[in-house]
Parts: C-alpha cells; structure tokens; sequence
C-alpha cells in the first residue's frame, strides 16, 4: 500500500515522425485543408466544459456548404486546443466524437465530480496510497477520470482523424505551455501512445495547491531523435528573434535527461489560459509541428476560422467596500487569476492585431500593383500576387451578454468541478446564443452557403 | 511544443521570394513552405532555405536572417541552374 506509484510514462525506442499523435499523421476524410477551423476552450472547471460543450453543440448545429458538399461545421474542425476545464470536453470529443452529445452530460457535467474526488481522498484506503512520495492527489484525480469518465483510454484510442487535439499543461520549471502530443514527447523520448488520456487531462487541470502536479519522467538521449531544423537557426536568434530563440532554449531543455530526469506539469491555465497561444504561434509561425502558415504558404488553406470560448468570471468583490485588508484567501485569489486574466487579454488582443495586420500587409501589396500599373500597365510586382486568406476570429465570453442580470449570473459562477444541472443548461444555451450573436459567426455562415 | 508566456509576443509578418528559373517548392528549415517565385510569409529569424527535389540547382542551401522586410518589399533569396 505504501508502494504506490503513479502510472510511468513509457519510454520511445525509436523517433520515427510517420508514427504518433501528431496533427500530420491524422486522416483528412471529408475535412478539408480549405476551411480550417480551430478551437480554443478555456479553463475554468465545469462552467468551462459545459460553455465549449454548448459551442460543440452549435456547430453540430450549424449546416454549410463548402466546396460544393453539404456538411455540419463542426466535421470542419481541424484543431481543438484546451486548457483545464476545456480540456474534458476536447478529449472527450476526440476519443468519442457525436457519442459526446448522448452521454457526456451524464458522464461528466451533471456528475458531482468534485464531491466524489472528496469521497475518494478521505478514503482510508488512498490514505495508505497518498503517504507514497510517487503517488500524489493528482494521481488519484486521474485514476478517478479514468475509471469513471474515460474508461482507460490511451492517447492511441484517439480517433485518428481531425480535428487534431491539444491538451495543454504547463511546464512547472519553465512556467511554459507543455501540449500531449507526440511532437512534445519526442523531446523526452517518450510514446505517447500508451499515455491515458485522463492522465493528460487531470495534468491540464491540476490547479497549483488544491492539486498536485502530474509528473513524467524523461528517457531523452535514447531514440535517435533528430530535432525539428528550426531549433538550430533559432539558436543564432538570441537578439533578432528573441521569442524564437527562447522556444529554441525550451526545447534543448528537454534533450539533457540528467538535467531534467523528471518533468512535472501541472494546470495549463497557468501558462494560457484560453489555449490560444499555440494556435496563434501555428497561424504566424513556419516552425510549429502543425504549422498552418506553412500550408497557407502552399496555397492549401482559404479560410481560417478561430473560434475561442472563452469562460472568464468576474466575481462581484466588495473588496473596495471595507476599510480592512482583503483575507488572505481573497489575496491569494487575486495573485492566482489576475495575472491569468490580463494575459488571456493579450493573447486574444495579440489575434486580432495579427489579423488586422496581416489585412493591411495585403492592402497594402495591392496598393503598391495599382499605383505601378498607372505608369506601366504589364508591370508586375516580383513574387506575383500574395496569396490570399480569410480570417474570422470570434471570441466568445460572458462579457457579450447584453442583460446585465444575466451577465451578472454567468460572470459568477463558480469555478469548481460540481454544477446544478440548470445551470449546465444555461451554459450551453448561452454558448450557442452567443455564437449565433457573434457578427463574424454571422459573416461566416453568409460566406458558407 | 513549449513556449514561455513572457516571449510569446508576435512580431509582424516577414516577406520572402525565393527564386528559380522555375516552379519548385521551398523548404524552410527542412519543412515545405512555399513556391518558388511566388511570395510568401514567415515570422522573423534565421532560416534555412533549399529546393524540394532533385538538387541541380546552386547553392544547394542558403542560411539567412530574414527581418525588416514587408508585403512590397520581400527578401529575396535566389537559387540558380547548376
């Protein structure tokens, strides 16, 4: 009893980028290249799931036409990038897809999920268990989702077709994002393969102090792993590239296993809290393993569409109200999710200028071929036209609810792992009312027809 | 693959043209990404660029920072006939 241990990530005998998790080894079937629609869910417990659930929902909903075929939205999505909460439903969607809307209200939304890991941690069986130094609440959290929401499902039970899914954790030495994809593993010469996906989610959703890290442990230098070409390049990009060149860091900190014999992970929400950032990094960088920059380059993408379901509260404080200083635990509130908040701000502000940006770099190439044809109509720019996408970054959040006392209701609800089942209701009926609201959704729909 | 909050402030788009006396893909930094004289987008840094393909072209790779350019004016990277 005392001898308990996590379960040990396995080691990988042999890199061989052909085989794994990654978003180039899953099949295409009747998702195009051409529409390519990404998803970011939020962390934020059960609010969290159920809101990204109710967008699910919606775009089940949602008929268009692409490309001459009738379909739903939904089968156009390409990528699902969660954190914490989201990230129940990402895995659940992938590991399940349209069985999702028959059962995952039952299996988990409407579940007392938070009572029931209480049972669990005053069991005096675990009690034994949780005096190991190997296994901690966090593993008990996870076998607790494996046993009763992911029925001891491994990363190679995934469906093996898009959408590609990101759970995303957070590397608790670089205080940087860690994704459970093959890509990441390969750097700790690890397969994924046989890595429960409950695992991977109690990792994306272990809050600092209530619970415990997930830990892997680290194999690199064993499997003949070759790193991406960037990573060399990046290398010389310490003051021309500086984000670059600190992936680049990142990255070797993997490879020297005696430096980092144990990688211990813990809530995605720390590093990105809406799971954007590496959706963003794939739209506007050709290093990501996935990058979409690069199929742009190829002329592969037409449209992207970048839905984030965003499940932020802001709870009435009357902190300001009283002359005597906020509790300790309001204090430690405040240093746990304002800076969260302010940088899901930035990663959402950083889309939209990227968007804007990239709009303008395109006005402004067919400006310059305008005026030079004036003067010399069979003149043509070096390089030909740009090619051209179509962007629709739709954010959705509690903030758009027009009625105050409505908005007042989502903007505080709590961020726990029980919900009443109204309310569960409410979430993904205001999920799909919010979508439907959204003018670019709108835009979008006018352009799908 | 991991990233740190703190650095992942975006840059501006980058522009390049790679060229050949004909229709080639390009590789950057061993992946495809892109055509051969047809501008195309990439974040700031070093790269790598070849030809995808047989390699009856010279130099056979050139190594470049790529930085400061824009949608009028790309870099250009020329590859000839070897």
């Amino acid at each position: 009893m005392g001898c308990a241990h996590y379960p040990t990530n396995a080691k990988l005998d042999n890199f061989d980028k052909d085989k794994g998790y990654r978003f180039q080894n899953l099949l295409s079937q009747e998702n195009s290249d051409s529409l390519f629609v990404i998803l970011a869910f939020s962390g934020g417990g059960t609010r969290a799931a159920a809101f990204s659930y109710g967008v699910l929902e919606k775009l089940r909903d949602t008929e268009i036409i692409w490309e001459g075929k009738k379909k739903r939205l939904l089968d156009e999505v390409d990528v699902i990038s969660s954190v914490s909460g989201g990230s129940f439903t990402s895995a659940y969607y992938a590991l399940y897809r349209d069985k999702i809307f028959a059962d995952f209200e039952s299996q988990f939304l409407k579940k007392d999920i938070e009572g029931a890991l209480e049972k669990e941690l005053f069991s005096p069986l675990n009690w034994f268990r949780l005096a190991s130094p190997e296994f901690d609440r966090i593993d008990m959290a996870a076998e607790f989702y494996d046993e009763h929401i992911f029925n001891h499902r491994d990363f190679k039970d995934l469906q093996k077709r898009k959408p590609f899914i990101l759970i995303n954790a957070t590397d608790m030495t670089l205080g940087a994002r860690f994704e459970f994809t093959q890509d990441q593993f390969d750097l700790l010469c690890s397969d994924l393969s046989e890595f429960p996906i409950s695992r991977a989610v109690a990792a994306s959703s272990a809050f600092p102090v209530l619970l415990s890290p997930v830990t892997v442990k680290n194999y690199a230098g064993g499997c003949n792993f070759s790193e991406p070409g960037w990573v060399k390049n990046a290398m010389n990009d310490r003051n021309i590239a500086t984000s670059r060149f600190a992936k680049a860091m990142q990255v070797r900190s993997y490879l020297d296993k005696n430096k980092r014999p144990f990688i211990h992970l813990m809530d995605g929400g720390i590093a990105d809290n809406i799971g954007l950032r590496e959706p963003t990094y794939s739209m506007f960088s050709t290093d990501s393993p996935w990058s979409v920059l690069r199929m742009i380059n190829m002329m592969q993408v037409k449209k992207i569409v970048v839905i984030v379901v965003n499940a932020k509260t802001e709870p009435n404080i009357t902190l300001d109200q009283k002359e005597s200083a906020p509790s300790l635990k309001d204090t430690l509130m405040t240093v746990a999710n304002a800076p969260m908040d302010n940088y899901s701000f930035e990663t959402i502000e950083l889309l939209k200028k990227s968007v804007e940006q990239w709009q303008k770099d395109e006005d402004a190439r067919k400006s310059c071929e305008t005026e030079m044809k004036k003067s010399c109509p069979q003149a043509t720019l070096a390089g030909g036209h740009l090619y051209e996408v179509d962007f629709y970054p739709i954010v959705i959040g509690f903030d758009a609810i027009q009625d105050p006392d409505e908005r007042s209701f989502f903007k505080n609800l709590p961020t726990s792992f029980t919900l009443p089942s109204d309310t569960v209701d409410k979430l993904r009926n205001i999920a799909g009312r919010l979508l439907e609201e959204s003018t670019i959704f709108q835009e979008l729909k006018g352009h799908l027809k | 693959m991991a990233s740190s909050a703190m650095n992942e402030r975006r840059n501006l788009m980058e522009y390049v043209i790679v060229k050949y006396l004909m229709s080639r893909t390009v590789l950057v930094d061993g992946e495809k990404a892109g055509f051969t004289n047809k501008i195309f987008r990439m974040d700031e840094g070093t790269y790598t660029f070849e030809l995808y393909g047989a390699k009856d072209y010279k130099p056979l790779s050139q190594t470049l920072e790529i930085k400061g350019t824009n949608s009028v004016s790309p870099k250009e990277v020329t590859f000839e006939k070897a």
